[in-house]
């Protein structure tokens, strides 16, 4: 592991979609890049004995969670000829429709791009401390599950 | 000893809250040993996966744990 600061990848709320245009718009300067592989994880308003999911409450242990992202994406960047990727998860009150997470992996060609991309989508729903509580009405609520 | 908790996702239903602390009569328990103290007290964590990290590290049952510690309980996660 190299002796590089963690980054932050977490928001209050939704990311908002106007930030995600930003970030792609950002990369237009960097001309050496081929391919943009994008995941973006919305919440859904799953029904659950006949009641629709709201929103999703998040929470994290967000000390080990940057750890955790860090050594990731250390990895990630040893396996991939990757440009850069950027990963942006919410925390808080995220509703229905909204995106809660944001994974931006560059490349020179999208092979490594896309396969980068999907390889760290699956390691933060396995390895990231981060919980999901699924919100319905009446202030019912459970726990939110992540399917293998 | 007294050691600070930090509960996570569905335990905190079990514990009733995300941090609370736990007086424990010796002056160092294994993991393990903590795991019985803590099903004595909150019984609804039988049957409960999750794991232990003392002060923001995974640890294994056999690991000591001393006085001031923060432990941190954690269920199966579910972010994405």
């Amino acid at each position: 592991m190299s002796d590089k600061k963690p980054k932050n990848i977490f928001v209050e709320g939704p990311v908002s979609p106007v930030k995600i245009g930003e970030d792609i718009a950002h990369h237009q300067k960097k001309s050496n890049i081929g391919a943009h592989s994008i995941f973006m994880g919305q919440v859904r308003a799953d029904s659950v004995d006949g009641e629709a999911v709201l929103a999703i409450e998040y929470t994290a242990h967000q000390e080990m969670a940057l750890l955790a992202m860090h050594e990731i994406r250390e990895a990630i960047f040893a396996k991939y000829p990757l440009t850069c990727l950027h990963i942006t998860h919410s925390l808080g009150l995220v509703k229905a429709g909204e995106i809660c997470l944001f994974v931006f992996a560059s490349a020179v060609h999208r092979k490594e791009a896309i396969d980068a991309c999907e390889e760290v989508v699956e390691r933060i729903k396995k390895e990231l401390p981060i919980w999901g509580k699924e919100l319905f009405n009446d202030d019912q609520y459970q726990w939110k599950e992540n399917k293998g | 000893m007294q050691v600070q908790l930090m509960s996570y996702g569905a335990l905190t239903d079990v514990t009733g809250s995300e941090v609370f602390e736990l007086e424990i009569s010796q002056q160092s328990v294994t993991v393990a040993e903590l795991k019985l103290i803590l099903l004595a007290r909150y019984p609804a964590l039988e049957g409960k996966t999750f794991r232990i990290a003392v002060n923001e590290r995974f640890v294994v049952d056999e690991f000591e744990v001393l006085p001031g510690v923060i432990i941190a309980l954690m269920p199966p996660f579910s972010g994405g």
